[in-house]
């Protein structure tokens, strides 16, 4: 393992509590990582988990992303949202269809939870955003099924649960695997939950980040690839969920979070969201009819760029024009290929953070055995 | 105008159950035949049922609920469309409805604020009343209006606990309207809205079906206002508080539609239903302000059983099955169309009319529609 953890930096070999990350594997990947190679490479986006390990039948959480940072929650982003197969919730899609806009945090949880973290959003930002006042809140809520670990009729995931994922929310590199909303997640039969890369993109002399948050549900063992490497078969033993009829294989969804410094327009926003369809294609995953595939993208530029209404006192007060700045479309080509490489990546690295784990009723899901895979990729790289 | 002074109308279409007069008690003329009850309750099966909180200087709000298919049969998928006529507002659910054209399980209708908690009410009522349905992942629809105006919405008064007594007190029969359920603190016009109903029949091929619409309607701007072609805007601009709170634009508010039927129709079909909820609104004048979040749902009764729900689908042996829907052809729904628009036409008004004025936080009032001003304009 040291040998190919040599010359990774410290945050692209490992997570923040020294768990494995993809690269140290030895997994090649495209494109070059940010300094985290997490989402938190895009400057002001901050991410905060609430983890519930409890007991034999509490496995779940709630993940919090701010895309402007606890302060910045006022000041719309432009967005754009693709349902790549509608098995699940996100809130909040109307209005980001409706403007290309959306303000808030975010907040990814279990299914039978979103609810109460929409409610946790609302009541957050009561707190925190009075000067928001009378203007009504439309946050987005997401959420991945984890009932095969996790109670499913649980009260686990309470209103402070997820506002203490929100109030802990910070910059820096981010944790992996069985944490937050990816506590109890199982991907490709394998243990998964929370993952994260980034990519530099250079454009006209600024260098622009491109950074992916999953929490990855997905995936039937026997398609599982990475690094274009079909590993389905190579790792089909001890695969005890397969033998639970209650749940098809390939249920249980992939929110996805993309975000950027890079100046877009809300359809570009939308094209980006697109492009996570063909960075988990690259694992293997064939998009199973049982799995809320929603993917949200927001651009960080911009600041200030969506004035919202302003009454002022009078009938000409508050009128202005509102301006944004966006890379031209045919020069976009470079950063969907960082959603693709680092969809790809973070897929790889929610496998990777991950030890074994055992649920309600004595459930198990095995995690990626990471010495057959890092043996698998060390063979290849002498061959 | 006492609901007696309408001669004629079935009790049902003058008056609510709690005696509160309906539009065509005021003279106003409305198209087609509506059904028994005036109510999205004709269509058979469908049940509502509210929750009010009226409590003190400061809550004006809860919850309503429509079981599609009774309490009973939340685990049948209806098959069903979404259509956003501006996206101002939250309606869950909806991705999948538009991936698959189907849902089960009760809607919820509340307030902004609360969307949420209804959403994890739908989740313990399926718990409680439909255990096995809850082994698998619920997708529930609830919706919203923002009565904030009039309501303490950031009070958290709406509790799960509330939406659980509007999902379980759902029943048949003629619907209240006005300030009840999730309507409680809703404004359309500017002047005091909330909950409103109506059906129309439609015949087909011998059978008498039914289209029903139910509204959670807070939307529009006094000077837009117009009913059965009158424009009232101009006549009844006196006494509006609410343009005088700058805070809140002309028009803001949303609106959120419930079509039902029992016809029976395709997704796709459902979706081109819900699309014509917008004609229905726009008789009565609103020009769609970008502050109203209008999200319309269409479902069809129609079809028991015949769509297999996910939990049977990955159960061992289920494979090999087909499912069949039965639909009308595409060239005989136009009568359908105009059943909906004719509805919400007289659902908007019925909100308007089944009202009196509200005061509510920080001692903000709305009026309610002039009744006895509207019926001297259609003698």
């Amino acid at each position: 393992m040291n040998e190919a953890q040599s010359g990774l930096p410290g945050p692209h070999a490992a997570t923040p509590a020294g768990k494995p990350r993809a690269r140290a594997l030895g997994i090649p990947f495209g494109g070059t990582p940010g300094r985290w190679n997490a989402i938190t490479d895009v400057p002001g986006v901050q991410v905060g988990y609430r983890t519930l390990i409890e007991g034999d039948s509490v496995r779940t959480g709630a993940t919090a992303i701010h895309p402007r940072g606890p302060a910045g929650a006022a000041d719309a982003v432009a967005a754009g949202f693709f349902s790549q197969n509608g098995n699940g919730e996100m809130t909040g899609v109307s209005w980001i269809e409706e403007s290309g806009t959306l303000s808030l945090p975010i907040v990814i949880t279990n299914t039978h939870a979103v609810g109460i973290a929409h409610a946790a959003i609302v009541a957050w930002t009561a707190e925190h955003h009075p000067e928001l006042g009378d203007d009504w809140p439309l946050p987005v809520a997401a959420e991945t099924w984890d009932g095969y670990l996790n109670d499913p009729a649980g009260r686990g995931v309470t209103e402070q649960v997820a506002i203490a994922a929100l109030e802990s929310a910070a910059s820096g590199p981010v944790e992996e695997g069985s944490v937050g909303g990816g506590t109890g997640m199982v991907c490709y039969e394998f243990k998964g939950g929370s993952g994260t890369a980034s990519r530099l993109v250079d454009y006209a002399g600024t260098s622009y980040n491109v950074g992916v948050f999953l929490q990855a549900n997905f995936g039937s063992r026997a398609e599982l690839t990475l690094a274009g490497v079909p590993l389905g078969e190579l790792l089909a033993d001890d695969n005890a969920k397969a033998g639970d009829a209650a749940v098809p294989p390939g249920a249980g969804s992939v929110i996805a979070i993309v975000a950027t410094d890079a100046p877009l327009l809300p359809h570009q926003c939308t094209a980006m969201a697109r492009r996570v369809t063909l960075g988990l294609a690259r694992t293997g995953t064939t998009g199973s009819h049982y799995s809320g595939d929603l993917f949200l993208a927001f651009s960080t530029a911009n600041p200030g760029g969506f004035s919202p209404y302003d009454p002022g006192t009078g009938s000409d007060a508050g009128l202005r024009y509102d301006h944004l700045t966006f890379v031209p479309w045919g020069a976009m080509n470079p950063f969907f290929a960082a959603v693709v490489q680092a969809v790809e990546e973070a897929v790889a690295n929610a496998l990777v953070a991950n030890e074994g784990m055992t649920g309600r009723g004595g459930r198990r899901v095995p995690a990626l055995p990471r010495e057959r895979v890092a043996e698998l990729f060390r063979a290849r790289h002498r061959a | 105008m006492a609901a007696g002074d309408a001669p004629g109308l079935p009790g049902p279409h003058a008056a609510t159950p709690a005696g509160k007069p309906r539009a065509r008690s005021l003279g106003i003329p409305f198209g087609g035949t509506p059904g028994r009850w005036n109510a999205i309750t004709d269509v058979p099966g469908v049940q509502v049922g509210y929750r009010t909180l009226i409590q003190g200087d400061s809550v004006r709000t809860g919850v309503t609920a429509i079981h599609p298919r009774g309490a009973a049969g939340a685990a049948d998928p209806v098959a069903a469309g979404f259509f956003s006529q501006n996206g101002n507002g939250e309606m869950t659910g909806v991705s999948w409805i538009c991936e698959s054209g189907n849902f089960s399980g009760p809607v919820a209708l509340t307030n902004t604020h609360a969307v949420g908690i209804a959403h994890a009410a739908i989740v313990a009522w399926t718990v409680k009343h439909h255990p096995h349905l809850a082994d698998a992942w619920l997708l529930p629809v609830a919706a919203e209006t923002w009565d904030g105006y009039l309501n303490d919405i950031n009070g958290h008064h709406v509790t799960e606990e509330t939406a659980l007594a509007a999902l379980e007190s759902a029943a048949s029969g003629p619907v209240e309207e006005g300030s009840v359920g999730g309507g409680t603190g809703m404004n359309c016009y500017q002047f005091k809205g909330g909950n409103g109903t109506a059906s129309r029949l439609v015949d087909y091929a011998g059978t008498a079906y039914t289209a029903g619409v139910f509204l959670q309607a807070n939307f529009g701007s006094r000077r837009e206002l117009t009913l059965a072609g009158r424009p009232l805007g101009a006549l009844l601009a006196a006494d509006n508080p609410m343009a005088a709170h700058f805070a809140m634009p002309a028009g803001a508010g949303s609106v959120i539609a419930i079509v039902a039927t029992d016809a029976p129709l395709l997704p796709h079909q459902c979706t081109a239903m819900a699309r014509r909820v917008t004609l229905g609104l726009a008789r009565t004048g609103t020009a769609g302000s970008h502050f109203s979040g209008d999200l319309f749902l269409a479902f069809s009764t129609a079809n028991p059983g015949r769509i297999a729900p996910g939990t049977l689908t990955f159960r061992p042996g289920a494979e090999g099955r087909y499912d069949q829907l039965t639909f009308l052809p595409w060239g005989f729904l136009d009568p359908f169309y105009t059943a909906v628009v004719e509805a919400v036409e007289e659902a908007v008004a019925n909100a308007l009319t089944a009202n009196e004025e509200m005061v509510g936080r920080a001692g903000h009032r709305t009026p309610a529609l002039p009744r006895d001003q509207v019926a001297a304009l259609f003698q």
